[in-house]
């Protein structure tokens, strides 16, 4: 029995010997050679190195002097510019005698860029890339053009983050597009770009932005570092970036802001944060990010002052009512019932009295509906869209209550929260939100009034240990005085507004000139 | 490793919810039984002493700016006296948390959970005790910062809504006591306004050294202030025969206001839950501060049971006292150790630097 269980222990840390195993033993003996003179042999190794497949396609061309051959994979290339290529190689050969070399480097024949190396990993690298690689018969040295198809799609608004006024544009799947999209927003020589490739096997194009001389570059480097340690094979998204670099990977609440809108990004670049952004991805991860940022939008500079602050507030009031509604009503009802006045008391005893379960109960199975009905609806296909509204609105709201499972207050304050979550517009705070709920209203009906301030403090506690790239979580709040704090609750006016936050400690704290 | 890492706004925040606790609900009852109508002047007296013992505890810190009581100690009077005193200060800090963490207990046991066992809620305020402890210092410098607001709001709370109440001739005579009744109630405010010597400990980590002095004497004399207030208009509100028999009397103050338009009828489990910001941050600051120095003086290796055994000894020592009374009892025994605990260590030291540098 023993020594089957340890069997099957072993069988798990056992190595197969898988043909793919062995494949990639060979690639690395042989990538990091220098390129051979004899070009049948050069194609012959970087067939081997992509194992015969069936999407990296060779071409052998010849001419009267020069004999090449182009290496590329299909699909990432745009044939009809790489045909255009082929036949000016073949014309104009016949009439210039001259060296390959020459030819490439006074662009007689290729108007895009050009690389040149004499090695197999980056040969294979630039292939992988999409870029055209040109061996040439006798050359030790071979090229790369730049022939790249881009199959994205076009720019359009954001699904995800929608504003009323200001840019409409949004990030799409190309990190030099959106690249493109914030230096078009920020023209000025310290926006600085560094390109890194990360994720073992997906060889991710990622980039960090920040500009110069206002970020600390001690958060730069930070985050360079922790960048270039990431030790993952795939990086589908900019937000594995963020999964992957995060201060805390285990915390409840997002540490760091994604955005899809440019203008979003380009301005948390001016308060001196970073941008991280991955190839293939519409998402740019801000960092870092401080717990009140989730609660803004970049509407609010949009907006004149008053109307910024008004909404600000309304959404303060909405996070509040997501998080505390139900507990709140729980603790009021079940556990601290004398400190509600009679004429309110009355009511909710006798609704309650009909109902079979005990309040948290109640509460839960009404919650969790809600999330059940919530999840449903996000990936939903658009025509089936209107059933889930018809079975949650009727079914749960109006049958539930009439049939006695649920209170009708309940309902009452189970849909404000659910209206209340819908105003915080970060998806991953609202997340959160409806996760740390579920932990108030189990110590709220438990401990009451006192079991809810337990859990809360508890909860804030645990925020101020959290820092987002050495910035803690819950600046300004604990960090600086109450005037910092006003500052950054709500806006100032832009004729008042002179300095960043402070607490993202920035080499250049001044917005004016002056 | 860079040790600075509670700036000035955190220190001044820790001083001063570190301050704010107990002494808010009780003090009142406390000193109107002394010295009544002249609560005022003990109030005012006790905040001159406390002021001169900070004057003393911060010269003496001047000397060590990046050590803690157990370095200071160390490098003063050797090793050996030096566990000593740090013993002294732990079981100190151990005393005043568990009789905080009982007061607390019997408080939310009164008020807010009468049916709940008390050793549930005692280990509940533990829990979120020990959880901080798990952090580092920094998170606590944050957390304090986080519930300042809480603490002074429940302090202006109270001063908001008996104002318009405020009958003057509670307050009269203005000056009327003697000698020992001054003298036993500036003690009691005294020890309310205790929180000094969590310096101790915290001094090592703070960054802005230069302004450190006026925002500790800032702090002290703005809680000191905001007491006085407090205790007057608390007099005032309820007269002096009826606060000397209230056993918590700003919460019965809570209990017989009646606020027009706001829907909760109890309006003193509002101000009771402000004030358990209070009560979290002074148990959480006194019992890190007993944590840390434990985890001091022990070896390296020890440092994973330290918490379960400094948590098993707080939790038995809550549990002690029989009543309220008892608790107070324990509250003030704790309260005259700190005091006296901290002067004479700090006389002693300051002293024996002083010899120490005439003999050279």
């Amino acid at each position: 029995m023993l020594n089957k269980l340890k069997h099957l222990f072993s069988l798990t840390n056992k190595k197969h010997d898988f043909p793919y195993e062995s494949n990639t033993k060979s690639q690395n003996y042989s990538i990091k050679e220098t390129i051979d003179s004899s070009m049948s042999k050069n194609v012959h190794k970087i067939k081997e190195i992509f194992g015969n497949s069936q999407d990296f396609k060779f071409r052998e061309i010849s001419n009267s002097s020069n004999k090449i051959t182009l290496l590329y994979i299909n699909g990432l290339v745009h044939e009809t510019s790489l045909n255009e290529f082929i036949a000016e190689y073949l014309s104009i050969k016949t009439n210039i005698e001259s060296s390959i070399e020459a030819l490439f480097s006074q662009q007689y024949l290729a108007s895009t860029s050009i690389e040149r190396s004499n090695n197999y990993e980056e040969l294979v690298k630039f292939i992988l890339n999409g870029l055209v690689v040109v061996l040439v018969e006798g050359y030790k040295i071979a090229y790369a053009l730049n022939f790249i198809e881009s199959n994205t799609r076009n720019i359009a608004d954001s699904d995800l983050e929608k504003n009323l006024r200001g840019p409409r544009d949004a990030f799409i799947e190309d990190i030099n597009t959106n690249i493109a999209l914030i230096r078009k927003r920020i023209k000025s020589t310290t926006l600085q770009v560094d390109n890194l490739i990360v994720g073992s096997r997906t060889n991710t194009n990622t980039a960090i932005l920040y500009i110069r001389d206002i970020a600390n570059p001690k958060i730069v480097n930070e985050a360079k570092e922790r960048l270039s340690q990431i030790d993952y094979d795939e990086i589908q998204d900019g937000t594995f970036l963020a999964h992957l670099v995060s201060d805390n990977p285990i915390t409840v609440f997002p540490l760091m802001y994604p955005t899809e809108k440019p203008d979003r990004a380009a301005s948390s670049l001016l308060q001196g944060k970073l941008i991280l952004l991955s190839d293939n991805s519409p998402t740019a991860i801000t960092l870092p990010t401080v717990f009140i940022d989730f609660l803004h939008v970049q509407d609010d500079f949009y907006e004149r002052f008053y109307s910024a602050i008004a909404s600000r507030i309304i959404r303060y009031i909405g996070a509040f009512l997501a998080v505390f509604s139900t507990p709140m009503y729980i603790a009021l009802t079940s556990v601290n019932v004398d400190m509600l006045p009679t004429k309110l008391a009355i009511p909710f005893s006798q609704v309650r009295y009909v109902v079979p379960f005990p309040l948290i109960i109640e509460a839960l199975i009404m919650e969790i509906t809600l999330e059940i009905l919530r999840e449903a609806g996000l990936r939903i296909p658009s025509p089936i869209g209107p059933a889930i509204s018809i079975v949650g609105g009727l079914v749960v709201g109006q049958t539930a209550v009439n049939a006695g499972l649920i209170s009708p207050f309940l309902t009452i304050i189970v849909a404000l929260s659910a209206i209340g979550s819908f105003t915080v517009t970060s998806v991953d705070l609202v997340i959160s939100l409806r996760i740390i709920k579920f932990l108030f209203i189990v110590s709220a009906g438990i401990f009451g009034l006192y079991g809810l301030g337990a859990s809360v403090t508890l909860l804030v506690i645990h925020c101020c240990s959290l820092t987002s790239f050495g910035v803690p979580y819950f600046a300004p709040f604990s960090e600086e005085g109450i005037k910092n704090s006003l500052k950054s609750l709500f806006r100032q006016p832009f004729i008042l507004d002179f300095k960043r936050h402070s607490y993202y400690r920035t080499k250049n704290e001044k917005k004016v000139r002056k | 490793m860079n040790v600075k890492r509670i700036n000035i706004f955190q220190i001044r925040a820790i001083l001063i919810t570190v301050t704010t606790g107990i002494g808010l609900i009780t003090l009142p009852r406390v000193l109107a039984k002394e010295t009544s109508t002249t609560s005022w002047l003990p109030m005012l007296l006790g905040l001159i002493l406390i002021l001169i013992i900070s004057y003393f505890i911060l010269k003496l810190l001047n000397h060590f700016p990046n050590s803690d009581i157990y370095e200071i100690s160390k490098n003063v009077l050797g090793k050996y006296i030096s566990i000593i005193v740090c013993l002294l200060f732990i079981s100190y800090f151990i005393l005043v948390s568990s009789s905080t963490v009982r007061f607390t207990t019997d408080v939310v046991n009164i008020w807010m959970l009468p049916l709940t066992p008390m050793k549930v809620i005692i280990l509940t305020l533990l829990t979120i005790a020990s959880y901080i402890c798990f952090k580092k210092i920094e998170t606590l410098g944050r957390f304090c910062t986080v519930f300042l607001i809480f603490n002074v709001l429940s302090v202006v709370l109270v001063l908001f809504f008996t104002f318009p109440s405020l009958k003057e001739y509670n307050l009269r005579p203005f000056f009327h006591t003697n000698l020992s009744h001054l003298f036993r109630s500036t003690k009691a405010s005294l020890l309310s306004l205790l929180g000094i010597e969590t310096l101790f400990i915290f001094n090592k980590f703070i960054s802005d050294k230069i302004n450190i002095k006026p925002t500790i004497y800032k702090s002290i004399i703005f809680i000191g202030l905001l007491y006085v207030l407090l205790v007057e208009f608390t007099i005032g509100y309820f007269g002096i025969d009826q606060v000397k028999v209230l056993v918590f009397p700003v919460i019965s103050l809570f209990k017989t206001i009646e606020i027009r338009f706001f829907i909760f009828e109890r309006v003193e489990l509002f101000f009771l839950t402000l004030w358990l910001t209070a009560a979290f941050t002074t148990i959480s600051i006194y019992y890190y501060c007993g944590f840390y120095l434990l985890t001091k003086i022990l070896p390296k290796r020890l440092s994973r049971l330290v918490l379960p055994f400094y948590l098993v000894i707080t939790y038995l020592l809550a549990q002690y006292p029989q009543n309220n009374e008892d608790t107070i009892k324990l509250l003030n025994l704790a309260g005259n150790t700190g005091i006296i605990l901290s002067t004479s260590i700090t006389l002693l030291l300051l002293i024996i630097i002083k010899l120490r540098g005439a003999n050279k």
